[in-house]
């Protein structure tokens, strides 16, 4: 256990922040003695206190039961968007990386003409026509994102088909299908699902911004992007608010980061643990 | 000639993108749920107002022949008329491109001049105290969103300490340039700049972490190289070895960064420019939006892919010009 903590320092902050986050999005109102929408008007602009954890906002509604609220909204639309976008480009990747021809040429060329307009631009003109709220939030999100996941899986699927146990698969009669599947999908999943734990930073990312536009959730769900832009009419006397909403939004943000990172590091094949080093130099040295 | 056959190669490729990007702008009017004349107009319009409205966008019409209105008109620069400023949408577009461009420059420049030397320093002095913190800083730096980081900005050097201007925006920097130049009053010119430096930061910001992590990963796999060793065994002094020889190669990877960031940059030139009344095309789409206002909506989205493609086009061509390998 310590050895795998000190050889992987990245993946296990990151794994306690999203499960930190992942609980207090999960339990908060089970928890927190306030409701969200409770006022506690002689404490309005309470700085972080034992009473407040993290203080209040201008109708001294407890600002740690709002964000935990905001929190969970974020991971959801967060948790939606990642699981669309990567249902959808992991799906038409591996058909266009397996099949490759003319149905590779054309799902290439929509994904690089997705790609050409900035992502957040062609999400908000996408929220632009959908109409605010959650779902088409995550509509336009996924919109956007499922053409990393096509790319990474029609990469990652055409050095696959060309190895041997495709081959073998095919010679004993499996079916397109089945081969895609149950033989080349367990071998792409890695580089996926640390794009996924990117993604899920980006998504909560974008689902902010989209919010402190007044695009994305509606008031009054305390989404952290609202609470920015709430906060920021009060930034020149009470510059708190914003600032923990912000707070909020950098830690999770951080934490997919850093998970993705860890991730990554851990099933880069290129690396080679001091352990393995100090084995293959035994090895050689009594091969000697 | 092998840069030329790069350039017909690469507009060869630019144009079928074009022809996408039409189709995406395009069918974003026929997502619209429902009817969209209905959507934007609302509930209280009288028929006469809707037909009326349908005719403006020419929704009256087959698809087909929408289509190729739509086609036509493009090719001929007349991007619509906006329903709620009753402008050409060209015209809005073009009169607010050069603040953005001033702007998306303004934060390349951040991104470069903090992210390259950080990087160089953090590889230079690998497992070190000044390779810890330009670790933190890429980190911490991805993770700030920009308008946080715009609004944190604001609240120290605008409200607290005064030093920079909260809002809004000087005189464009070239005819600040220009009155320099010519009236020899730099006044202009210093309050452009100072109204410059905090969104440039902010939006910035972000591309200066990743430029610093990338260039740390590319200078430390340069550093490792033969031919930087056959340059320290020849006595080449050890400044030099690394900002000139090892350096110079490890920014390949940063020129193609920089313009795929562009993308990102104008993705938070939408979010930064309201928070700093900055009046480019960021306030104008998130305006467009807010109203509805369908064919100005489709007239940023074009604008700002075609943007980002030239970019890329010139990022690529750059690439070419400076790494004599990809033309081979």
């Amino acid at each position: 256990m310590m050895k795998f903590i000190r050889q992987n320092p990245l993946f296990v902050i990151g794994f306690v922040m999203v499960v930190i986050l992942l609980g207090v999005a999960g339990i908060y109102d089970w928890v927190s003695p306030y409701g969200l929408e409770q006022m506690d008007m002689r404490n309005r602009f309470a700085l972080p206190s034992a009473i407040h954890w993290l203080g209040t906002d201008n109708f001294g509604r407890d600002l740690a039961t709002r964000l935990a609220a905001g929190a969970r909204i974020s991971l959801t639309i967060g948790i939606g968007t990642v699981a669309i976008s990567a249902l959808i480009g992991t799906a038409l990747g591996i058909i266009s990386g397996y099949y490759g021809g003319y149905v590779d040429t054309i799902l290439m060329r929509v994904v690089d003409v997705f790609m050409a307009f900035p992502a957040f631009v062609l999400a908000l003109a996408i929220i632009a026509v959908l109409g605010p709220g959650p779902l088409n939030l995550v509509i336009s999100l996924a919109a956007i994102y499922w053409t990393q996941y096509a790319r990474v899986a029609r990469a990652m699927t055409l050095t696959e088909r060309e190895k041997d146990y495709v081959a073998a698969a095919r010679g004993i009669g499996a079916s397109a299908t089945r081969i895609i599947t149950l033989h080349i999908l367990p071998n792409i999943l890695g580089p996926l699902i640390v794009l996924a734990t990117f993604g899920m930073g980006t998504a909560i990312v974008a689902e902010s911004g989209m919010s402190f536009l007044g695009l994305g959730v509606q008031p009054p769900t305390p989404t952290w992007g609202w609470s920015l832009a709430y906060g920021l009419k009060y930034l020149r006397a009470e510059p708190w608010m914003s600032t923990a909403a912000g707070l909020s939004l950098m830690f999770a943000v951080l934490a997919f980061n850093l998970l993705g990172d860890g991730i990554r590091d851990y099933l880069d094949p290129n690396r080679v643990t001091t352990k393995a080093v100090k084995k293959a130099v035994r090895t050689n040295v009594k091969r000697a | 000639m092998g840069v030329l056959i790069h350039l017909v190669k690469r507009v060869m490729l630019f144009l079928p993108m074009l022809v996408g990007v039409t189709i995406v702008s395009f069918a974003l009017l026929q997502l619209v749920p429902g009817d969209p004349v209905a959507v934007l107009l609302g509930d209280n319009a009288t028929p006469e107002q809707i037909a009326h409205m349908r005719t403006q966008l020419g929704l009256d019409q087959p698809l087909l022949i929408q289509f190729t209105t739509y086609v036509g008109n493009l090719l001929h620069g007349d991007l619509g008329v906006s329903i709620f400023k009753n402008e050409p949408v060209f015209d809005l577009i073009t009169s607010r491109l050069p603040a953005t461009l001033e702007l998306a420059f303004g934060a390349i420049t951040v991104s470069v001049v903090l992210g390259i030397p950080l990087g160089v320093v953090a590889a230079m002095r690998q497992g070190t105290v000044i390779d810890l913190i330009a670790l933190v800083f890429a980190q911490l730096g991805v993770a700030l969103t920009v308008f946080w980081l715009a609004i944190l900005l604001m609240y120290v050097f605008a409200v607290q300490l005064t030093w920079l201007p909260a809002i809004g925006r000087g005189e464009p920097i070239v005819s600040a340039v220009q009155i320099l130049l010519f009236e020899g009053r730099a006044g202009p010119l210093l309050d452009s700049l100072s109204h410059l430096i905090l969104p440039s930061i902010a939006m910035g910001l972000q591309g200066a972490a990743m430029i610093c992590r990338l260039v740390r990963a590319s200078m430390l796999e340069v550093l490792n190289s033969h031919f930087v060793r056959t340059a320290r065994a020849k006595g080449v002094k050890e400044r030099r070895v690394v900002w000139s020889h090892a350096l110079s190669n490890a920014l390949l990877p940063v020129v193609t960064m920089i313009g795929l960031q562009f993308g990102n940059l104008l993705s938070g030139a939408v979010l930064v420019e309201g928070i700093f009344g900055w009046p480019g095309l960021g306030q104008l789409t998130v305006g467009a939006i807010s109203q509805r206002d369908f064919p100005l909506v489709q007239g940023v989205a074009i604008s700002f892919a075609v943007l980002v493609g030239l970019i890329n086009l010139l990022t690529d061509l750059t690439y070419a010009y400076i790494d004599p390998r990809i033309r081979i």
